[in-house]
């Protein structure tokens, strides 16, 4: 073989390689959509089909125009996800904000201990505090309210926000602030009015990290909720097939619906998240 | 040390409500998991009754937890196996010198990037066993006659949720070794091939080391997450049936909100909080170790 044989050999096997990881990697999401836009009679055809032969936006239709309203509609489930992941980021932004600050910035005693308990969460499945929380919850009287969820939620979106955000302010130069303070800020008064804008992009791309996580979390919502008015999407899901029935289609577009957008947010921050998460594991 | 600590005063205030937060969150269910781990938590009434270890002796003689422990140990090993052999792959074919590669990684990322709730309702569906699109497929090309129940027969339901698995991580080790790679100076590469090193001499001799600490940090995380992962296992089989794809925080979730058997499942958390830790000391070994050789 010549060089240039061997060239195009070598070519032709990494991309029969990726196009096969590629196709592995999207057909979950390829066949969710295909099934999304079948009518119920296809889904079950033998072959399977991928390109539905007649179209139809029936499942849609059921999602967005639900022929009785009742309190378990995917609307409701939809309001209840996007107002508690939203309020989850708020709340933890504004948590994360000044103490992913005090992490990047000051050396007090004590300081190491705290940042390893704060990451040290990780380390550990959620469900297990689930047990707590739950009494935790029952005392506080929260079960079965927004205030309880994103609360709760703080367990697991705190520690990878003040993560992130050290990140960012890690990048800062220490010297804004000394200007700053020289020209008669107070330090938290350099740190609102200097900082912070700049960390822009960084409170960014942790709030949106943060808002997936509450976006696709399904244990705490499952077990902290009760009634079906107080459902996220992703415990919703769950309620697709009644005793008898099995509503593969409407379980897929709605399951479709709920994938999208994180997967394009995702797709938005993932440069920042993927620096965030190599950084330390790779050696600079 | 409290000089250093009156000096720092007015560093503490930004981080207190984080701490409250943390506080109520992280520290109290913890220390309340492991004083429940020691009680009875009868459903039927409200108290609690001290029985000192008999949680934990109830754990080691229970069939049903010694099939759940084994059942976590081939989850975790495998179910880190295999994502990071094809995650491996994928980072060193994405590497490559070729036109098109990052278009590529940014296709390879959806599954990371998707829920484990849609993911697994999308997988429940292609693996179903009379009409999902695996065995419709097998089917019309005449390969096998019946269906292939993967969620149901014994032997497939393992196999099968590794297989998601690593559909799931896959990109997520991907993204680890890629930006490991990325790293290794080409000079050492120019000096091997100077030397007449063969690409897999070079692949051993040059690669690996180089990537030891990635290598290894990126292990504890996979690991450490498939040792937690609920949500996947839970909506795709219920630890079912008859717990042969129960992993011990499936397990937990049953005893405590099903059979409402709070301190026998604390016991359990206590265990696995054990066992966590250790790995977390290997992670935190790893990463140590690369921050002081980074410099």
């Amino acid at each position: 073989m010549t060089r240039k044989q061997r060239k195009a050999l070598h070519a032709t096997v990494v991309y029969a390689l990726i196009i096969l990881l590629c196709l592995f990697a999207l057909m979950p999401l390829l066949w969710m959509a295909s099934t999304s836009f079948k009518t119920s009679s296809e889904q079950f055809v033998s072959p399977p089909r991928w390109i539905p032969q007649n179209p139809t936006l029936e499942h849609y239709a059921k999602i967005f125009f639900p022929t009785r309203i009742s309190s378990g509609s995917f609307q409701i489930y939809f309001f209840n996800s996007l107002f508690i992941s939203f309020m989850t980021t708020i709340l933890a932004l504004i948590v994360a904000l000044p103490a992913s600050y005090a992490f990047s910035r000051f050396s007090f005693p004590g300081k190491d201990a705290a940042y390893f308990a704060v990451l040290g969460r990780n380390m550990f499945p959620l469900i297990v505090f689930l047990i707590p929380l739950f009494s935790l919850m029952r005392i506080l009287g929260w079960i079965n309210t927004y205030t309880g969820l994103i609360v709760a939620y703080m367990t697991f979106t705190l520690p990878l926000a003040i993560w992130l955000l050290k990140g960012f302010f890690d990048g800062i130069p220490t010297e804004l602030e000394k200007a700053g303070r020289i020209d008669g800020c107070t330090r938290f008064g350099a740190f609102m009015r200097l900082i912070v804008p700049l960390t822009a992009s960084g409170m960014t791309a942790a709030g949106v990290n943060t808002f997936i996580q509450a976006w696709n979390e399904y244990g705490f919502a499952r077990q902290l909720t009760e009634s079906a008015s107080m459902r996220t999407i992703p415990v919703g899901l769950a309620y697709f097939f009644t005793e008898n029935t099995s509503d593969w289609g409407g379980l897929m577009a709605s399951a479709f619906l709920f994938s999208v957008p994180v997967v394009i947010l995702f797709m938005i921050i993932q440069r920042f998240f993927i620096a965030a998460l190599t950084q330390g594991a790779v050696k600079q | 040390m409290l000089k250093q600590i009156w000096k720092h005063r007015w560093d503490y205030p930004y981080l207190l409500p984080a701490l409250g937060v943390m506080g109520l969150l992280i520290v109290y269910p913890f220390f309340y998991t492991i004083f429940l781990s020691f009680y009875d938590t009868p459903s039927s009434r409200p108290e609690i009754f001290f029985i000192g270890l008999d949680n934990y002796r109830e754990l080691f003689n229970d069939t049903t937890f010694q099939l759940v422990v084994k059942n976590t140990i081939v989850w975790s090993i495998f179910g880190t196996l295999c994502p990071f052999i094809v995650g491996f792959l994928a980072a060193l074919l994405v590497n490559q010198k070729l036109r098109g590669l990052n278009f590529a990684r940014g296709l390879m990322i959806v599954p990371y990037a998707m829920g484990f709730v849609p993911a697994s309702h999308a997988w429940r569906w292609i693996l179903h066993g009379d009409f999902g699109v695996i065995t419709g497929t097998l089917q019309s090309l005449g390969l096998i006659k019946d269906s292939i129940p993967f969620l149901q027969q014994a032997s497939l339901i393992m196999p099968s949720l590794i297989m998601i698995n690593t559909w799931k991580s896959f990109p997520f080790v991907m993204i680890m070794l890629y930006a490991g790679l990325q790293t290794i100076p080409e000079a050492l590469y120019k000096a091997a091939r100077i030397d007449g090193a063969s690409s897999w001499s070079q692949f051993w001799e040059i690669t690996i080391p180089q990537l030891s600490n990635v290598l290894m940090v990126t292990t504890m995380l996979l690991f450490i997450g498939n040792m937690n992962q609920f949500t996947l296992i839970e909506i795709m089989t219920g630890g079912g049936p008859a717990s042969l794809s129960e992993i011990i925080v499936t397990w937990i979730y049953h005893a405590s909100f099903q059979t409402l058997r709070f301190g026998l499942a604390s016991a359990a958390s206590v265990l696995l909080f054990l066992v966590l830790i250790v790995f977390s000391i290997f992670y935190v070994r790893a990463l140590t170790r690369s921050a002081v050789q980074g410099g």
